[in-house]
């Protein structure tokens, strides 16, 4: 049981309080998403827990263990993660970059052994990539790129996974294939904390919505809780409608509030 | 299997090398100096002048490839090369320093020594902005900075020379040169040299996580800041060596990385030893070009290699696909 804590994250940078004092949880077995306007302090957030900034007060620990104390390799292999930045620096195949996804265990790009091998080999049978194993990077589509960056994330086969934007600029059926993907690794133990732009897409497959607006969490728990009509206009400032469709809620949104 | 066939072409190189010169030398007579069999004069024209001379090309060569090939990877550039980080200027400086106050009258050791002395002092003060910086920008504009000031108190220099000869001294430097080699001008810098090879080959996996970006490549477990030391020390280390030996050498650095990669799949990590093995060829085939070509006076390598190599900078910084980074 893997369980990543923030206990009120505070993080400044250059003067400006970026997230303030902000405290959630992500366990094994859910898929959370966390949901904000721009600039709102998301990215800044799963940083802040990976320990790829220092928080000006409070901590961000793994299983107890503050993630700026773990060194990279033993945070990578606890949590794996899928910045919203993807540049690629040189033309490489498919197979190539998902294989970088087994770093922490040592393996090496082109020349994969045993298990870091079976575990590339799942990834991309989960993500559906198997055919496009040897094409190269640069000749793939928007969609099929988004799926071999998730096959990269998931063949780390951490316990947790921090997605920031998997879905963005993604056509409807990918994103859903995406966000089935992440389900997928929460039905079988995993922890997903996701990004996600689309209120719709994240109260429709997230076990809780996390809400954050002007780096603070204001609100956290299950759609069915915390997806509302009045705090759709406070943190999105948009005028919506939220009506319920079996156990999942469904997100209208109307117009600017 | 791609090194191998490398390796092999390089031992073809240095022997085609050992074969060419002022004294003309059989096939069989130089079959029977590598061997220790042949004429005093065969063997000391072979072990004290053709073959340190083939050597030195070789190993400069194949230090600026397998630099390039690194700094490319750490820089996620195809354009980088050992002279962005102004290492090799530092060096370069260093030298001409000596050389200008006269103490390589002291002590032919003294320019070698003052060449690694700058190149320490270059990756240094590299080595100390990387521990501050996570900024690879801010890196190469440091490099930038360098080499300025390198080239511009190395002018001042060429400037006030006292006399031809100091002069001739520094355009050898400057341009580059592998004539006159000993075995000991490359057993001093060798120790170096090691040093900067197992920085380099101790950092080659992160280097090839850096693919995706300094962010992704964070989150895959590589430790960014001990990546940017071992390299950045690494490539110092082999890339004021190698000034030290020939002076500066351009566009090997950038050439040899660039012809191999898409015979390794791209990996930064693989192209590393064909780089070093290209490199090391293209400097040896270069210098045998120097003494096949029927000028007055010999061509300075380093000439050569930016005729041959600037072109071809040229053409690859033309044709690079647009990639964000």
């Amino acid at each position: 049981m893997t369980e990543l804590k923030l206990e009120n994250l505070s993080v400044c940078v250059g003067g400006a309080t970026l997230v303030k004092d902000a405290s959630t949880r992500l366990g094994a077995g859910e898929l959370v998403a966390l949901i904000g306007p721009n600039g709102a302090g998301k990215t800044t957030l799963l940083k802040c827990a990976l320990g790829l900034l220092a928080p000006a007060s409070g901590t961000a620990t793994i299983n107890g263990v503050p993630t700026l104390n773990l060194s990279p390799v033993e945070r990578a292999r606890a949590v794996a993660y899928l910045p919203q930045m993807r540049p690629l620096a040189w033309p490489v195949r498919v197979k190539d970059v998902i294989a970088l996804g087994r770093f922490a265990y040592g393996a090496s790009m082109t020349n994969l052994k045993g298990a870091d091998a079976a575990a590339v080999k799942r990834a991309l049978a989960q993500c559906d990539l198997a055919d496009l194993a040897e094409r190269r990077m640069d000749t793939l589509s928007g969609g099929e790129l988004a799926r071999v960056h998730c096959a990269r994330a998931l063949a780390v086969e951490a316990p947790l996974l921090l997605a920031d934007e998997p879905i963005a600029s993604l056509d409807p059926r990918h994103q859903l294939a995406v966000m089935a993907l992440m389900r997928g690794f929460a039905h079988k133990g995993g922890g997903a904390l996701v990004v996600v732009h689309d209120i719709a897409i994240a109260a429709r497959f997230a076990d809780r919505l996390v809400w954050m607006k002007d780096g603070e969490i204001i609100a956290d728990g299950p759609p069915a809780q915390t997806l509302t009509r009045e705090r759709m206009r406070h943190v999105f400032e948009v005028d919506a409608t939220v009506s319920t469709d079996g156990a999942s809620s469904v997100l209208t949104i109307n117009g600017l509030a | 299997m791609l090194n191998i066939w490398l390796g092999a072409a390089a031992l073809l190189a240095v022997l085609a090398a050992c074969l060419i010169g002022s004294t003309p030398m059989a096939p069989g007579r130089l079959a029977a100096a590598l061997i220790g069999a042949g004429t005093p004069g065969d063997e000391i024209v072979l072990w004290e002048i053709r073959m340190p001379r083939a050597m030195a090309a070789f190993v400069v060569g194949a230090s600026l490839g397998l630099c390039g090939a690194a700094l490319q990877g750490l820089l996620r550039n195809p354009l980088a090369e050992p002279g962005i980080l102004g290492v090799s200027a530092t060096a370069a400086l260093g030298a001409t320093l000596a050389l200008f106050y006269g103490a390589a009258g002291v002590s032919a050791l003294a320019a070698p020594v003052a060449a690694i002395i700058g190149a320490i002092a270059a990756t240094f003060v590299l080595a100390f902005a990387a521990m501050r910086t996570s900024s690879v920008v801010t890196l190469i504009l440091i490099g930038v900075g360098l080499s300025s000031f390198a080239g511009a108190v190395m002018a001042l220099l060429l400037n006030l020379a006292p006399n031809p000869f100091t002069l001739s001294d520094l355009i050898n430097w400057t341009l580059g040169t592998v004539t006159n080699r000993s075995f000991g001008d490359i057993g001093l810098v060798a120790p170096f040299m090691i040093a900067g090879l197992v920085l380099i080959i101790a950092a080659r996996r992160s280097l090839s996580a850096l693919t995706l970006g300094e962010e992704a490549a964070h989150g895959l477990g590589v430790n960014l800041q001990r990546t940017r030391m071992f390299i950045v020390i690494g490539a110092g280390l082999m890339s004021g060596a190698a000034v030290s030996i020939a002076g500066a050498i351009g566009f090997v650095g950038i050439v040899a990385p660039h012809l191999v990669r898409p015979l390794v799949g791209y990996d930064p990590a693989r192209t590393l030893a064909p780089a070093a093995l290209a490199g090391g060829i293209m400097l040896v085939l270069a210098d045998i070009g120097v003494r096949l070509l029927p000028t007055p006076a010999e061509l300075r390598l380093g000439v050569v290699a930016a005729l041959i190599g600037a072109p071809l900078f040229v053409w690859i910084a033309m044709k690079r696909r647009p990639v964000n980074d």
